[in-house]
Parts: C-alpha cells; sequence; structure tokens
C-alpha cells in the first residue's frame, strides 16, 4: 500500500463489502428458511462464491485504483446481491430447466472478470478519448445489431436481442457505455464552441443553429431506436443522458430546453404514430380497465407493492411470480413485496449513494474529459434505475429496461461493471496527485528556513 | 419454520441493510469534509485582509491558542478573516523566533462560513494534525496546525 | 463545470426520491386498497396457507376452525355448527372472497393485527400461532332457541343487548351450509355458489339485516315516540272511536283490523294499535315525522361489523308531506310504499326504547382473543343514535307494557311469567294477494331492560292468513327474551 489514504480506504471498502457479504448470505438463509426448516446446504459454496468474488474486485482496485472511493464497489455489490437473492427466490416459482440464478452467478463472475480487464487496461481514462470514434462506431453497432436479420431477436415485441451462435445478448447496454465515453470525449473537444456561439432570443442565449448538430444526431439516433426496435426506455436514457452531459459541459440552459423541446416533439410524433406507444401512455394514465389485458404486469406490479407494505411479506413468503418478466424488468416489484418499503427505499438510496459518489468524483477530477465521462456515467445509472423504477410504480410509462446490477441480465451486468471500473479509475486518478489532508502520515524532520 | 421468527430475522436482515446504507453515508460524509480543490476558496485574495485601526473588539471567526513554543504557551489569537503567520513583521502572527518558519509562511482564514488554514509555499511545509498539506484544509475545533516548530491549535 | 455537474446531480437525486414519494404512496397510503383489490389474490393465497384463529360464540361454542387440508392451500375451514352462524360468521371462500366476521375481522384472525403481534413477541421467537380468536357477542344458547322457534318458517329473529349494542341472536330461515364454500374444490364451490343463488327462496341472503320489509303495526312505536317528544299528543290525548279514516288526496281510507271501531286515548290505541289514531297522528307530525323516524334509524345503515353490511330502511322523503300526504298517514301505522325496515332496524327501535332513548352501536363481535384466550381487545359500547328523550321513552315503554300485560292488548302471548314484558305486534300487509308478515318487538325485564328482539315471520308463517303479530311472531319472541334472560348477568 502506497499511502495512508489508499490504506484507509481499502480498509473501509473491506469492512463495507464484509457487511454486504453477510446482508446478502443472510437474505440467501431467509428465502430457504420460508420454505425449509434447516439451511441451504449450498450456503458455504454461495458464502465462498461471494467472498472469492469481492475480493476478486477488491483486489483488482487495491492494485490498479488503491486511491478510489470505497463505496462504490460496495454499493454495487449490494444490488447485484440484493438482485441476485431475489433471482434465485423467483426461481422457486419456475420449471428447474429455466432458472435463471446460476445463469445470473455466472454472468457476476464475467462482470467482474470485466471490472478488473477495464482497470487493468484503462490504465488512464485520458487514452480512452483517442479512441471516441472508434467508441462510437462499436456503440452504433452494437445498437443496430438486433436490426440486423438473422442476427437480432424480436422478445416481448421489443427488437432488443441479438444471438450470435449459442449466445443472446442484449447490445443495447454495451452501447450505452461506448456511446458515454464518445460523447463525453466529443463534447470535451467541441465545447467552447458549443458554449460561445448562441442568439438572443428575449432573454434566451440560444446556441447557433449550426451547434444543434449534435444535439439532433442523438435525437434522431434515439428517435430510430424507438422506431426500429420498440424500446422506448433505451431511446429515452440515451437522449436523456446526452443532453445533460452536454448541459454540464456548456452550462448553457438553452440546450436542456432544446432538448426538452425535442424530446417533446419526439414523444408526441411517436405517440401519434405508433400503436404500442399508445397502449403504452393510456395503460400508465388509467391500468385498472385493462388490468386483465395489457395492464396485466403493471396493475399486478401495483399489487405487489401494495401488499408489501411497509415491512414487506418476508422473503420467499409472497406470490411475485404472479408478474410476468419480474427477474428482469419487474425485479423491483419483487423486493418490493417480499421487503416492503424499508426493502425498497433501501434500494432507491442504494442508487441514490452510487449516484452521488459517481457525481463526486466527476466533481474532483480536475480534467474535463474524466470529469465528463464519470458524470454521463453515474447520470446513465441513475436515469435508468429511475426510468424502471418510476415505471415498475406508475409514476411514468413502464418502458422495459433492467434495473441496473439488480435484474436478471448479463450483457446489462458486464456493462454497469464495466462503467464501474471507469467511474473507480477516475476517482483514483483524481487522487492520486493530492496528498492526504487527515492522515496519520509522521511530520517529516523540518529544514531551517533560508533567511532572506 | 415460524413465520414469527422469519419476521423478527426479516427485521434483522433489514436493519443490518440500513447499517450498511449508514455506513456509506458515513464514508462520504467524512470524505467530503476533505476540501476539493473546486470547493476551496481561490488561493490568495480570498477574504479580505482587516484594515488597520478596524474593529478588533468585534468577535474574531476564529481564534487559535498557542501550545509551542512553551515561551509563547497559553497566548490566544484571534482571526478576523485571515491571519498570515510568518517570520516577517507584516504577518498576523510574527514568529520571529523560530528558524524553521518561512518569511510568509501560511495563512488561517474564514470563508463561507468555515475556517481554513493554507501552506504560503513554505519551505518546511505545514501540518494540520501532523500531516503536511498541499492546498488549503478545514480546520475545526481541536485541530493543531504545525508551522515550524510553533504549534497552534483551534479553539473556537 | 462542477456547476452543473452539481445541479444535474441533484436534479438525479430529486428523481430517485420521487420514486420514493411514490412508493410511499403505494406502499403505505394505498397499500390496504391494493392488498385488498379483488383481483388481487395475493393476500387470500397467504390467508389460506396459513394458520387461522377460531371464531367462538360468547359461550364457547366453535362457530369456525381450520383443519389442515393436505393440498396447496394447507388449511380448510370448516363450520362445525354448518347453517346456524351462516349470516354472521360468513364464510371464508378462495373463489368469492370472504363474508361475515371472516371477512370483517380477516386481520386479527391472521394475526395480522398489531395488538396481536406486539403481545406475543415472546411467542414469535417460539413459533407459536399468531392468530387471534375472534369471540362473538352471540350466545349459542340464545341462538338455538331462535331458530328452534321459527320452526322453519321463513323469517328473521335478532336479539339485541341493549346497553351495549351486541347482537345475542340473529338467526334467519332459509339459511344454507357455509361449509359448501370453503371446499378446495373450485367447481364444486362454484356449483354450490349457482345453487344458491338459483334458488327462489335465496337462502344466501341474510335477510336479518339485508332485507327490508314494511314493519306494520310496530312502526307505531316510532310514530308514538315521535308525537310525544314533538308534544304533537300525550298518552291521554283522545283520538275518535272510529272504523276507518278517510285519506287526504285520495279515495281511499285506512280501517282497523278486523274492519272494528278502535280509538280512544293514545295509551289505549297504542294497546289495541288503533290503525285510525296513528294514520291520523301521522298527518298531524307531517314534516315533523322523517325527522324523527330518521333519529331512530330510519334512512340509515346500521354500522354492523359484517360484511357485506346491513341496508339502510328506508321512510318518505323528507319536506314532502304537502304533496305526498297518504304516504304519512300510512307511514303512520307502518305501511306505505315508501316505508321498508330491516328486522335489525326495528330490534334498534325497541333497544333504543328500553335504553332511554339511545341506540347503541350493534356489533355482533365481543372480544378478540389470542391463541391463549387471553383478551387482546374487547369492543367498547358506544352510542349510534339519541332516537329520542328518556321521559318519552319511559312513555312508550309503558305503553308497550300494556301491549302485552292489559287482556285487550295484541300481545298478550309474549307475557313471560315473573318478567314484565314490554312489546308492540306488527301484521304488516304486502298486497292483495299475499299473507301480511307478522311482526313482534320487545325488550325485558321492563322495569331495567337487559335484551330487545325483533321477530318478523314472512306472510305469516305456517299460519297463513291466520297470522298476526301477536299469534305468529309474539311467541317467537317470548322463547327468544327467556333464553336470554337465562343467560348470567353482565355477560
Amino acid at each position: 500500500m502506497r499511502d495512508a489514504l489508499a490504506a484507509r480506504r481499502r480498509g473501509t471498502e473491506v469492512a463495507l463489502g464484509a457487511l454486504v457479504v453477510i446482508v446478502i448470505v443472510g437474505a440467501y438463509v431467509l428465502v430457504y428458511l420460508a420454505e425449509n426448516p434447516a439451511l441451504p446446504r449450498d450456503l458455504g459454496g454461495l458464502a465462498a462464491a461471494m467472498l472469492g468474488l469481492f475480493a476478486a474486485a477488491h483486489l483488482a482496485v487495491r492494485r490498479f485504483a488503491p486511491r478510489a472511493d470505497p463505496t462504490l464497489l460496495p454499493l454495487a455489490a449490494l444490488l447485484n446481491g440484493i438482485g441476485f437473492v431475489m433471482i434465485t427466490r423467483l426461481d422457486r416459482d419456475r420449471a428447474a430447466a429455466d432458472a435463471l440464478g446460476p445463469a445470473q452467478a455466472v454472468w457476476t463472475a464475467v462482470g467482474i472478470a470485466a471490472f478488473v480487464v477495464v482497470l487493468v487496461v484503462v490504465r488512464d481514462s485520458r487514452g480512452l478519448a483517442r479512441y471516441r470514434y472508434t467508441f462510437l462506431l462499436l456503440g452504433l453497432a452494437a445498437l443496430m445489431l438486433p436490426l440486423v436479420p438473422g442476427v437480432g431477436q424480436e422478445v416481448y415485441g421489443a427488437r432488443l436481442w441479438a444471438k450470435v451462435g449459442p449466445v443472446t445478448f442484449q447490445p443495447g447496454e454495451a452501447a450505452k457505455v461506448l456511446l458515454v465515453v464518445f460523447f463525453a470525449a466529443y463534447l470535451v473537444e467541441k465545447r467552447e464552441l458549443l458554449a460561445s456561439g448562441t442568439r438572443r432570443l428575449g432573454r434566451l442565449h440560444l446556441p447557433d443553429p449550426k451547434h444543434l448538430g449534435p444535439l439532433l444526431v442523438p435525437w434522431l439516433a434515439s428517435i430510430l431506436i424507438m422506431v426500429q426496435e420498440k424500446d422506448l426506455g433505451s431511446s429515452l436514457m440515451f437522449f436523456a443522458v446526452f443532453v445533460a452531459m452536454l448541459y454540464i459541459a456548456t452550462a448553457r440552459s438553452a440546450y436542456l430546453l432544446a432538448g426538452l423541446l425535442l424530446f417533446l416533439g419526439g414523444a408526441v410524433t411517436a405517440y401519434q404514430l405508433f400503436g404500442h406507444v399508445q397502449v403504452r401512455v393510456s395503460t400508465w394514465l388509467d391500468p385498472w380497465p385493462v388490468a386483465q389485458g395489457k395492464g396485466y404486469q403493471l396493475v399486478q406490479s401495483l399489487f405487489a407493492f401494495g401488499t408489501g407494505g411497509v415491512a414487506g411479506t418476508g422473503l420467499g413468503l409472497g406470490s411475485p411470480g404472479k408478474i410476468p418478466q419480474v427477474s428482469t424488468d419487474f425485479i423491483f416489484s419483487a423486493i418490493g413485496e417480499e421487503l416492503g418499503l424499508v426493502g425498497t427505499v433501501a434500494v432507491v438510496t442504494a442508487f441514490i449513494l452510487l449516484v452521488g459518489s459517481g457525481i463526486r468524483i466527476a466533481v474532483r477530477s480536475e480534467r474535463d474529459f474524466p470529469k465528463l465521462l464519470a458524470a454521463g456515467l453515474a447520470i446513465t445509472i441513475g436515469l435508468q434505475a429511475f426510468v424502471i423504477m418510476g415505471g415498475v410504480t406508475r409514476m411514468i410509462p413502464l418502458t422495459g429496461i433492467t434495473l441496473p446490477f439488480v435484474s436478471y441480465g448479463g450483457s446489462s451486468l458486464v456493462a454497469n461493471y464495466v462503467a464501474l471500473a471507469l467511474l473507480l479509475r477516475i476517482a483514483d486518478e483524481s487522487n492520486r496527485h493530492a496528498r492526504p489532508a487527515r492522515g496519520r502520515a509522521r511530520t517529516p524532520a523540518p529544514v531551517p528556513a533560508r533567511s532572506p | 419454520m415460524s413465520e414469527g421468527l422469519l419476521t423478527i430475522l426479516k427485521f434483522c436482515l433489514v436493519a443490518l441493510l440500513y447499517l450498511f446504507l449508514a455506513r456509506v453515508v458515513r464514508v462520504t460524509v467524512g470524505e467530503m469534509r476533505e476540501p476539493l480543490p473546486a470547493d476551496a476558496p481561490a488561493p490568495r485574495p480570498a477574504a479580505p485582509r482587516a484594515p488597520a485601526g478596524s474593529d478588533h473588539t468585534a468577535k474574531p471567526d476564529l481564534r487559535l491558542e498557542v501550545v509551542e513554543p512553551a515561551g509563547r504557551r497559553g497566548e490566544i489569537v484571534p482571526v478576523h478573516g485571515e491571519l498570515t503567520m510568518g517570520r516577517a513583521g507584516g504577518c498576523g502572527l510574527v514568529l520571529s523566533g523560530d528558524t524553521f518558519v518561512s518569511q510568509v509562511h501560511a495563512r488561517a482564514f474564514h470563508a463561507g462560513g468555515r475556517s481554513w488554514v493554507e501552506d504560503l509555499g513554505s519551505t518546511n511545509g505545514t501540518f494540520v494534525n501532523g500531516a503536511a498539506i498541499s492546498s488549503p484544509v478545514r480546520i475545526k475545533r481541536g485541530d493543531r496546525i504545525q508551522v515550524g516548530e510553533t504549534v497552534l491549535e483551534v479553539v473556537r | 463545470m462542477n456547476r452543473t455537474l452539481r445541479r444535474a446531480g441533484i436534479a438525479v437525486t430529486i428523481l430517485l426520491l420521487a420514486v420514493i414519494g411514490q412508493l410511499t404512496y403505494l406502499q403505505v397510503v394505498a397499500a390496504d386498497r391494493l392488498a385488498d383489490d379483488p383481483r388481487n389474490v395475493r393476500r387470500l393465497t397467504r390467508d389460506f396457507s396459513r394458520p387461522r384463529g377460531d371464531i367462538v360464540t360468547s359461550d364457547g361454542v366453535i362457530v369456525a376452525h381450520s383443519v389442515p387440508s393436505h393440498d396447496e392451500l394447507v388449511y380448510r375451514r370448516v363450520y362445525p355448527e354448518g347453517p346456524l352462524y351462516a349470516q354472521v360468521g360468513g364464510y371464508q371462500s378462495f373463489v368469492f372472497g370472504n363474508t361475515g366476521v371472516e371477512a370483517t375481522y380477516n386481520d386479527p384472525l391472521v394475526g395480522r393485527d398489531a395488538r396481536l403481534q406486539l403481545r406475543n413477541v415472546r411467542d414469535l421467537l417460539t413459533g407459536r400461532p399468531q392468530t387471534g380468536t375472534v369471540v362473538l357477542s352471540l350466545s349459542d344458547q340464545v341462538q338455538r332457541v331462535a331458530r328452534d322457534a321459527l320452526a322453519g318458517q321463513r323469517g328473521s329473529v335478532v336479539a339485541l343487548d341493549v346497553a351495549s349494542g351486541g347482537v345475542v341472536a340473529l338467526y334467519s330461515n332459509p339459511t344454507f351450509d357455509p361449509n359448501v364454500m370453503t371446499s378446495h374444490d373450485f367447481a364444486a364451490v362454484q356449483g354450490a355458489f349457482d345453487l344458491l343463488r338459483a334458488d327462489p327462496a335465496n337462502p344466501a341472503l341474510a335477510r336479518a339485516y339485508r332485507e327490508t320489509y314494511p314493519p306494520g303495526s310496530t312502526f307505531k312505536t316510532v310514530t308514538a315516540s315521535v308525537a310525544l317528544r314533538t308534544g304533537t299528543a300525550t298518552p291521554e290525548t283522545e283520538f275518535p272511536v272510529l272504523t276507518s279514516l278517510p285519506l287526504p288526496q285520495s279515495t281511499t281510507s285506512i280501517s282497523n283490523f278486523g274492519r272494528e271501531a278502535c280509538g280512544g286515548t293514545l295509551f289505549v290505541s297504542f294497546t289495541r294499535s288503533c290503525n285510525t289514531t296513528f294514520a291520523r297522528l301521522g298527518l298531524e307530525l307531517g314534516d315533523r315525522f322523517v325527522p324523527g323516524m330518521s333519529r331512530f334509524g330510519i334512512g340509515l345503515a346500521p354500522p354492523l361489523d359484517v360484511r357485506p353490511g346491513a341496508v339502510e330502511s328506508t321512510g318518505p322523503a323528507p319536506g314532502s308531506f304537502r304533496q305526498n300526504q297518504p304516504a304519512f298517514a300510512m307511514a303512520g301505522i307502518g305501511q306505505g310504499p315508501d316505508l321498508r325496515v330491516t328486522p335489525l332496524e326495528m330490534a334498534l327501535v325497541a333497544a333504543g326504547i328500553a335504553n332511554q332513548g339511545t341506540i347503541m352501536r350493534p356489533h355482533v363481535v365481543a372480544e378478540i382473543r389470542d391463541y391463549q384466550r387471553r383478551v387482546v381487545s374487547r369492543t367498547r359500547p358506544s352510542r349510534w343514535l339519541t332516537a329520542t328523550d328518556p321521559a318519552t321513552a319511559a312513555e312508550v315503554t309503558k305503553m308497550m307494557i300494556s301491549v302485552v300485560s292489559d287482556p285487550r292488548g295484541t300481545g298478550t302471548a309474549a307475557r313471560i311469567p315473573g318478567v314484565s314484558v314490554a312489546g308492540k305486534t306488527g301484521t304488516a300487509e304486502t298486497g292483495p294477494d299475499a299473507n301480511p308478515h307478522a311482526w313482534f318487538i320487545a325488550f325485558a325485564p321492563a322495569e331495567a331492560p337487559r335484551f330487545a328482539v325483533a321477530v318478523l315471520v314472512e306472510h305469516g308463517g305456517n299460519r297463513g292468513s291466520e297470522a298476526t303479530g301477536g299469534r305468529v311472531a309474539a311467541p317467537i319472541a317470548r322463547a327468544v327474551l327467556q333464553a336470554a334472560l337465562a343467560l348470567p348477568a353482565g355477560s
């Protein structure tokens, strides 16, 4: 260990991680006890696997990003763990052949591996900026992949999946991280330009029309995703993240306004053109008349939250299996039913803390590109969590996307662990030069000051 | 397994969950106490230096008590806005006897409702609670500031 | 960039906090509504898969208990008394939901009750049952007498403890066996339900509190109370002796029972149940009549603690006297198209007069106990309505005693040796081709009332056109009152 700051932070990370392992193993045991009078036989294996995975991630951070903030990895582990326990619990209502728990365990391992690889390979976040157009191309390619005939798969009416050989995945999740890296690099390069040229319109400073290009391109891209892949959630998120990053980079609220108008225009057009958008909106406004039809999922989700109440029915004691797709889009509803308000608020709080830590990392970062990248990643995680949690609680129209770290899904887990690794890398960099302020470093022997 | 026992265990689990979140909050808040480059006020001309003859009977923003050297122990140094420390005669706290102190060594100041200490490029550095500082550092009651062989304790 | 960065961070945080707001709405404010929504089977599934407390009568007879079912619903509900308590206890059905006490006291029965849970924190650890036992105010002794006295005739008996409002007996014919509704063979339950629905006698209908009838002369207790309280008449006020009274705004007239000449003082008119006198009182009261009735609960649904709850009894529209005078004359004698009451309502009228003018809130559950039968909570008696003042109640009581004790009275069949009984008969016309309903309301002991009772026998029961309230209903009321008075005082 190189210094006191690093030692303290990694120590904290271990302590928090240990607490997470206790909570998750405890939750797993409770699920099991709900049906059986003894402890699960695979308890030792599970605890060892969890400790092993956390230790691997922790050691990678200790070795490759020792001064990074200590709270992010445990928070992600907590969310990942809660998700895993719920997924294994939901397997009970499912045929053994369709069990998702083992797959999620494997995907978690793959996610941690990706996390370690990113920490090892990306030694300097600024290096990423150099490959921005590569990332753009990769990101766009990933977005388009599900549209390629023979590769793309339509599942539940949305074309989000790609199948290459035996592996099915959601390339949109990878595109998310790739495009945020591109946005950050692009905006840092152009921010002076984007922030300068303005036209006055009353009290508003409007950006020059020629600079609206960068706003229009992602807008069109997100409309395209929506139209072609029927993926409302992702398109909404891409656009919102981009507008937020544009605003952060330029400090021009006019971009926010223009972004909002474009979004509303797109939303109204989509509503008028596409039946599935109208259905989403009308079930959001009033799901009750279609409780047995198109509103079934949402209504069952609301029932799950209501039945959970404040304290929840208890792990393994509810009936979350009544919601279709509960392991992916609706996992938050299952948490709401079995752990109640105390559980859901804990999950939302974990996301708030995760986003807060991400924003803090961005604030502390001294250079523009890592700063904007960290902000973009933190906002992506926060907004994605909001879009799906808001959707299943009927705050906003429901759109099917995963709850970061919690939902079942390999693509999502791997992408989010990559984002986490990038955040830790940036955090480590901004603390690398700063000397500790409150450590217990020994006072060096003073030398007499030169007299003038 | 009794449902009651499961309920109790569930609440224990939730309590642990919140204990974890509370610890994360505590760690985060603890780290936020450390000044960020962006949080610290701009180094030099930040706080206006109290003009000569100004009303020094007003309540000082900050009080420092001399701990070392023993000869000046117990002396209270009030800080109105800003206090420079060094061997130069123009400093707010003149430490002419301490050969390890630079001419203008460090300053303590009050800004944004908080108290800070900043090293002004001294030869031997400024220490807060034994740790060398490189940027303005927040100080609070009980902290010890060391410049050369002189140690000051924040008493308010 | 840090300023805009912080703003963006705050914006995302606010969005996430809004999610917490929405969660609080769903999981606290709207939680019960969502959990109890009929389309939400979660709570139902859960309630079936865990033990459920017993429902017992005040004298310890088990009305409902659960037995292991050896299927996925784990427990099955059994009603050892079968049809006797179907209309109070209700049933717990996976297919049709819960009714009666099974519905209103579902939470304590399954142990979802904070008082039960707090009490048994220690038991939580040892895994003892958390379920509550629901103790009815009904007495098995009185309930059986009510059933036997009705002797299969269609009708209802309601007996109340006048001081507490506790229901001591509540029975109506025909009834049904709730055990058929709790089968885990859902097709069988559906079949049984369809049979109940198809039965023209409608045995699933809790006639005692969910069906309304013309009250007939029993309603003269209300007419007399309102007249006395408003000063329209005193017991000594003289009324002409008539055989019939022509109605204003109409070509018809009201005649006395058996076309006899009847009249004299209000007291005598009450004892002999003179229609001419009370029709005239209805006209004299005019628009004061309806507010007076509503003080007795006409126009209101009694807050009985069962689900579905008691239905509302109805009277003429307030302020309609000018355009609808015959209805007020008819209401004076408990007839007319506008006036319809439940047997429960008439029992409450009798209880109100017995209880010095105050009608207590009726309830069928007296206590919640834990699995060890320790009392967790008691239903506290509370006032439902102030029907009249104590002085008026005392005057009406005297008239009601005379109905039973006076040899010319119509309710002599309700006499109990050694006990003074106050009562009022009713023989309610139900149309030109149907036999009248036989009614009797009463309370005893008249000088220190403990129990009030209302008896209705539809269309005169076995006596048919021969039936009167005095002949058919009064003996049933006597039997029920006798059984109730045999209960230990203060129970």
